[in-house]
């Protein structure tokens, strides 16, 4: 058995995903060369006028929200004869003008609606809705028609597309699984995934005794060499595990340096939102984090539950938000929120709503023009007994792309849409 | 032993004069959880029909568990309502559901590293992701337990008696709403899933046959913790499932899912990929798809086929699989025989690892394959490799109070390798053999000439870089083959077997 050393190409490490910092420490000497990316330097984007430094937030609501009782038509009497027990009273809802409410959950985020940072897009969707959480979601990681198969995601593709310059910023995943978002056309998945800071620390960080060195040369050797012939598999077990060590110090550099007094409330999606907060704040480069919340696939009883995570996501983007203000950080970041697909007009016979189709995405930032786009679907003129899609989710991923991340969106999406007039001045 | 049609080229058996060590490890890892030195031997000299055989027939190997030693009083206490309890009780009710949910997760990683019969746990655990059913919504240790023994008792069994006895199983009934979904009102949750996932796969079926199967499984309830069928809450009226009309209760559904072409595809390819290659050829799930419609879709011989075959033998299906978090936790116990493994960092390090027992992440189970490995997963996996070579428990591997784990057997401290075990005695000063034995333990193969240097050297080499004599007797000798216990657990081929 003979040994072939498989040392990645600059190019190809880089494209993993490494993540540094001005402050990066010790590095394997072939990637010395890597390891100078100062968070400033000048980088040519593809569209002038757009920095360089946006940073965007996906956030993924899991399971299909209920956009109809997101945001109530409550003027419509139609709304109340589909949903005899599911239909919020007035004290359940938040004004939002004489036809439309919001649920009382998303208090925390009624004042950053009211200043302006808080966009909801109505009537989102797509043609020939699916009704499969798997495939639906399927269609929205890759922006896919319908009726295609895309490998690769779309965040995926922007990476594809825009990443230039010797040191091009990745992705960070919080969470145990990356999404198909964040895969690229040669099918490897953009950036890191961590869930928590702490336990991102590898327990042999430090170089401080010859034995600590020896380990991790070991280590490099075991995930730079390997027993003829090595595959994609192992090949892809060595990148992650070079990625994984590399990024540890990052992180914890990150998590030490970080400093606030918000505070954000004591679940899961708070958590994520305060580490993406701390990566942010630390210099991490991140240009895309994705983070998400699962339980919207009320089937069954669905008040108590879809009140207790609505209150989740906007509880902690509330706190998310102010963090990101108090670090100054707030003016490059813009949150997008969408879930696989929304829920049926009517209850069914547990209290809950089965699989439906078109339903409203949230995006969030300074730069953003806030209150309502669109129209809210009618519950007159249903589709398949589901609410009709009126904007394209394609189109809200390609306002962002060319708005906020500069990237054409053609390109990325492998066709034209019409653009929204998202931003508060447009661009 | 069923004859192979003589199209059916892609699965032809493996001539018995290539079975050998190497092909009984590799059996042993995807049927079980990785074989012990003696199951090797044996399986070696039994040679591959009967290997085979042997997995293939549980019922023929003498194993008699206990349950978990709290399901007697809960079944007592079921029947008793929530609604019935003051809110102290119910504060205490939900502390022990916790209690036993850990107990029982703790109970199934015993049974996967103690069965004799390693497939019927191999495919329990299939089972459990392939019909996805979360504890937390369930709320039911009783009734997750009874789901599990219930998927062991059908693991090889037909999958027209697999997904009967599933839509009728409690926890089944409670997760996909199906308790709630009434003649006139029905919810489709379960009626998706079923075809969806279990039987047919997407695009096989429409949303009006999602409809109208749902209301052939109405009158689903729970009653005392069991399954109780309410005909008043039944939806007794025609339905026209896939083209077929007639007032067809779940039953009579299944059996029309079964009849569909896509219903011979569907398992075939999940258990090619799980055991196999991750992406099977064409003609190889074409054979396998034949094959499983031919013997009325009976798990046990599909899984026949397959396992005797030289394709799962080839050197393209060896060491393709990423291992689950339960593979690499379970085989590590097993090759090194730990029998009792520590209950709350064996939990918590799978549930870190993405694979929580009875907990899958969503209704399509795990996803298996590259989406174990991120490096999240991967940074746990050492973490765990960490604890079990040294003792050590990094913060990664912590967790707040109040986890519960079984109340039997102390947590260990030190290493599970057993250094000294490695070798003779009178070997204790050789590092090489100790190396050829960390070889044939973690990697079970032997090290190349290059390898075994660099690993030699390793051991001789002290903390301050300098050369010393090996030997086992002493304590920094352990730990240094312990460190490289370690690394090789952290190593690329450790993740696959």
């Amino acid at each position: 058995m003979r040994f072939k050393s498989q040392i990645y190409s600059r190019r190809e490490f880089l494209r993993s995903g490494l993540l540094l910092t001005a402050a990066a420490g010790t590095a394997p000497s072939f990637l010395a060369r890597t390891c100078l990316a100062v968070e400033d330097s000048a980088e040519l984007s593809s569209l002038p006028g757009v920095p360089d430094d946006h940073i965007l937030v996906v956030i993924q609501l899991s399971g299909g929200n209920d956009g109809l009782n997101t945001i109530i038509p409550y003027a419509d009497d139609a709304y109340y004869r589909y949903r005899p027990t599911l239909a919020l009273a007035q004290n359940e809802r938040i004004r939002l003008d004489d036809r439309l409410a919001v649920h009382r959950a998303l208090q925390p985020l009624q004042s950053v609606f009211d200043e302006g940072e808080l966009t909801w897009v109505q009537g989102v969707g797509y043609p020939n809705p699916n009704r499969s959480h798997f495939r639906s979601m399927e269609i929205w990681q890759t922006a896919s028609d319908a009726r295609e198969v895309l490998r690769a995601g779309w965040i995926g593709r922007f990476f594809d597309n825009t990443c230039q310059g010797a040191q091009p910023p990745s992705a960070v995943t919080i969470g145990r699984e990356m999404p198909q978002a964040l895969q690229t056309q040669d099918g490897h998945l953009m950036g890191i995934a961590l869930s928590r800071a702490e336990h991102f620390a590898w327990a042999n960080p430090g170089l401080t005794t010859t034995h600590q060195r020896r380990q991790r040369e070991l280590m490099d050797f075991l995930n730079q060499s390997f027993p003829e012939p090595a595959d994609d598999t192992i090949n892809y077990l060595q990148r992650t595990a070079l990625q994984a060590i590399e990024s540890s110090d990052v992180i914890a550099a990150a998590d030490r340096s970080y400093r606030s007094n918000v505070d954000y409330p004591n679940t899961r999606f708070g958590h994520d939102l305060q580490l993406i907060s701390k990566l942010i704040a630390g210099g991490v480069r991140g240009r895309v984090f994705y983070a998400s919340i699962g339980g919207f696939d009320t089937h069954a009883n669905q008040a108590g539950m879809h009140t207790r995570l609505l209150t989740q996501v906007a509880e902690g983007l509330a706190a998310f938000r102010r963090d990101l203000i108090r670090q100054r950080q707030w003016d490059r970041v813009a949150v997008l929120g969408f879930s696989e697909f929304g829920r049926r007009v009517d209850e069914n016979g547990s209290q809950g709503t089965d699989h439906g189709a078109a339903a409203p995405m949230f995006v969030m930032g300074k730069a953003f023009r806030g209150g309502l786009i669109g129209e809210h679907p009618s519950l007159d003129d249903l589709g398949a007994s589901d609410l009709k899609y009126a904007i394209d989710f394609r189109s809200v991923y390609a306002s962002v792309l060319e708005h906020w991340l500069g990237a054409p969106h053609e390109q990325v999406l492998g066709r034209s849409f019409p653009l929204l007039d998202l931003l508060r001045s447009p661009g | 032993m069923n004859a192979l049609a003589t199209d059916r080229q892609a699965l032809r058996p493996l001539p018995a004069r290539r079975w050998n060590r190497a092909t009984a490890v590799h059996l042993l890892n995807r049927a079980g959880f990785g074989g012990t030195d003696a199951e090797i031997e044996r399986f070696t000299e039994l040679g591959l029909e009967a290997a085979v055989h042997e997995l293939l027939h549980p019922e023929s190997v003498s194993y008699q568990p206990a349950p978990p030693s709290w399901v007697r009083r809960a079944e007592q206490q079921a029947g008793v309502s929530v609604g019935d309890l003051t809110p102290e009780q119910r504060t205490e009710r939900r502390e022990e559901v916790a209690r036993r949910l850990a107990d029982l997760r703790t109970w199934w990683i015993r049974r996967m590293i103690r069965s004799p019969r390693p497939l019927e746990e191999k495919m329990t655990l299939f089972w459990h992701s392939h019909f996805a059913t979360q504890a937390d919504k369930v709320a039911s240790p009783l009734m997750m337990y009874r789901q599990n023994e219930l998927l062991r008792r059908h693991a090889l069994d037909f999958l027209g008696v697999i997904v009967l006895a599933v839509s009728r199983d409690p926890a089944m009934v409670r997760f996909l709403d199906l308790e709630t979904s009434r003649k006139g009102n029905p919810n489709d949750n379960f009626a998706r899933e079923l075809m969806e996932l279990y039987t047919l796969g997407e695009g096989n079926y429409s949303e009006q046959d999602v409809r109208e199967v749902a209301r052939a499984f109405t009158g689903a309830t729970i009653k005392d913790e069991q399954y109780h069928f309410d005909a008043a809450q039944h939806d007794e009226r025609e339905k026209t499932v896939l083209g077929k009309t007639g007032p067809w209760d779940g039953r009579a559904v299944i059996d029309i899912l079964l009849e569909q072409e896509s219903a011979s595809r569907l398992l075939p390819r999940k258990i090619a990929s799980f055991f196999g290659r991750p992406d099977p050829e064409p003609q190889v799930l074409a054979a396998l798809s034949a094959h499983f419609n031919e013997v009325f879709y009976d798990v046990r011989e599909l899984l026949r086929v397959l396992f005797m075959s030289e394709w799962f033998y080839a050197p393209e299906t060896r060491r393709a699989r990423i291992k689950s978090p339960v593979e690499y936790v379970v085989g590590a116990y097993r090759q090194f025989g730990v029998t009792r493994p520590p209950a709350e960092i064996t939990a918590l390090a799978l549930r870190r690892m993405g694979q929580e027992l009875f907990n899958p992440p969503d209704v399509d189970g795990w996803k298996e394959g590259a989406t174990w490995i991120n490096t999240h997963t991967m940074m746990m996996r050492y973490h765990f490799a960490r604890f079990f070579t040294t003792g050590e428990v990094v913060q990664g591997l912590r967790e707040r109070a109040g986890e519960y784990g079984t109340t039997d057997g102390a947590e260990p401290h030190g290493s599970l390798v057993d250094a000294q075990s490695l070798v003779d005695e009178l070997d204790y000063r050789r590092p090489e053999l100790c190396a050829d034995a960390l070889a044939r333990r973690v990697y079970r193969r032997t090290f190349s000439p290059e390898e075994r240097i660099r690993w030699m050297d390793f051991l001789q080499t002290s903390s301050s870089g300098a050369t010393v004599m090996f030997n086992l007797n002493n304590r920094m000798s352990v730990g240094r083959v312990n460190s490289a216990a370690y690394l090789l657990m952290c190593s690329p081929e450790y993740q696959v077997c």
